[in-house]
């Protein structure tokens, strides 16, 4: 990864993680918005320093990139679904990293957030230009947003151009359910889509 | 000379400033009296970094662990007596530091649920203690009673350099670690992806936790240290808004539980510890009760959910 091995210590703070559905977050913790996102710009090199003026500067952008400026001192216990995956995302944001991976970021939330997302999305990779790896089951936003995808069900069934992923009927047959209507049942699929 | 004599030289003449507005009859004299002074100024020094603490532990759902450490300092203190050792409390400290990294180590490790490791220890420990010291001959004697229940009258010279070392140690480490200890705490993955190094700041934290607990046990005794580690946070986090207010809020109630508390015990003539350790409970009760009554009367819509 960025020609080091996974998890070295040359990859601190290039990288970005989003959880699921942001459920990782302790529920009743009393942590503002703003002190989260805070929490992204920390790792093994800047840990001790304390006076660090740009950490306010990243910290200011990420909330205003994600919108979040209204509720950055409400606790993030109290926000919706949507908004608390804002704040995550915030959080990978103000760490400055080019690479942010989220982790099946659609889950939980509403069909608004959800479009509101993938368009935050969206702007994060064309106008900030970051690298954008995302784990998520919803096949259709995928489609309407990866540049890449990399479709998993036991092994990689697909890789490529998102234009050329197949359509529903050739899915079917990729995935070797072609022929078993009567019993078809929704099976783990995990679509990887990639932006560059 | 030591840091609880330094500690004392710098606070005594605040205390004797103060001490002529203090109410009752025998409270003012843990203003004016030496041996007092030092009682009140462990106690304080004690809350500040527990109150620290807990709220930390609160987060990680770990409240319990101090519960868990504090006996396994009986066991080392009974170890350490049955032993003739003139400070029992060393005793107590090595093996409430080993058994944190442990409980830390079996967590990582994922080989059993905090919960279970912690009451494994908590009980092991206190049985050990209790069988020793009924093997060295003494049983549960006045002296032992004062380390289970806490007694402020046995803080001498030492004890309050005990005291002073591990509070300030443990203070300033927090207080270096607190930005990666609180990403830690929130989201471990996330931490270890933004390469903070979670398992080292986890194996610190446990050990401050051990030291301040074992410091904690003069004050209001093993079986009482929860009260001030885990009791004011809890409060705080009832009221406050976010971390910065809950760290706020959490001294607040800490610092006052231990004074009003002194003081009732001084007045009454009660145990300072499960004093201190009531009064914690009490604001507890007073603030979630009167939470819920005013926002039943703000929100009563609430209810019919």
């Amino acid at each position: 990864m960025f020609g080091h091995s996974p998890m070295s210590r040359e990859l601190h703070g290039k990288i970005g993680w989003v959880s699921q559905a942001a459920s990782n977050l302790p529920k009743d913790i009393k942590l503002t918005v703003r002190e989260l996102v805070k929490l992204g710009t920390v790792n093994s090199k800047n840990m001790f320093r304390f006076f660090d003026k740009t950490r306010q500067e990243r910290v200011d952008k990420a909330i205003k990139m994600v919108e979040l400026g209204d509720v950055e001192d409400i606790d993030v216990g109290r926000l919706s679904g949507g908004q608390r995956q804002r704040a995550v995302i915030a959080r990978a944001l103000a760490s400055d990293s080019e690479f942010i991976v989220l982790d099946e970021p659609l889950v939980g939330i509403d069909r608004d957030a959800r479009n509101s997302l993938l368009q935050l999305l969206d702007n994060l990779c064309h106008d900030e230009g970051k690298t954008i790896l995302m784990v998520s089951h919803d096949l259709t936003a995928i489609r309407q947003t990866a540049h890449r995808m990399i479709f998993l069900e036991e092994t990689i069934r697909f890789d490529g151009s998102t234009e050329d992923f197949p359509d529903l009927a050739s899915l079917a047959t990729l995935r070797g359910i072609g022929h078993v209507h009567a019993h078809m049942h929704a099976s783990h699929n995990e679509g990887v889509k990639e932006e560059e | 000379m030591g840091l609880g004599v330094i500690m004392l030289d710098l606070a005594s003449p605040i205390l004797e400033m103060l001490a002529p507005i203090i109410p009752g009859e025998f409270f003012p004299a843990f203003f004016t009296m030496p041996m007092l002074q030092r009682s009140l100024l462990g106690a304080l020094m004690v809350t500040v970094v527990a109150g620290i603490l807990g709220t930390y532990l609160l987060i990680q759902n770990l409240a319990l662990i101090g519960d868990g450490l504090a006996h396994v300092s009986f066991g080392g203190i009974a170890v350490g007596i049955v032993l003739g050792a003139t400070s029992p409390l060393w005793y107590a400290l090595v093996f409430s530091v080993i058994a944190a990294v442990l409980i830390h180590e079996m967590q990582a490790r994922e080989m059993m649920t905090g919960d279970a490791s912690i009451a494994i220890f908590l009980t092991g420990m206190l049985a050990l203690g209790l069988v020793i010291l009924r093997l060295g001959g003494g049983g549960i004697t006045t002296d032992i009673e004062s380390y289970l229940f806490g007694s402020l009258l046995i803080i001498d010279e030492s004890g309050l350099d005990f005291i002073s070392m591990i509070c300030l140690g443990s203070a300033l480490l927090l207080v270096f670690l607190r930005n990666g200890l609180l990403a830690t705490a929130i989201d471990p993955i996330a931490a270890r992806v933004q390469g903070l190094p979670v398992r080292n700041i986890g194996l610190l934290f446990s050990v401050i936790t051990a030291a301040v607990v074992v410091s904690m046990v003069q004050i209001v005794g093993t079986l009482l240290v929860t009260a001030l580690l885990v009791t004011p946070a809890a409060t705080a986090k009832l009221i406050g808004r976010s971390f910065k207010s809950c760290l706020i809020w959490t001294q607040i109630f800490g610092l006052s539980s231990v004074i009003l508390g002194l003081y009732f015990s001084a007045e009454m003539d009660t145990g300072s510890g499960s004093m201190i350790a009531l009064i914690t409970a009490l604001i507890f009760a007073t603030i979630a009760i009167g939470q819920v009554i005013i926002q039943s009367v703000l929100q009563p819509e609430d209810n019919l959910n």
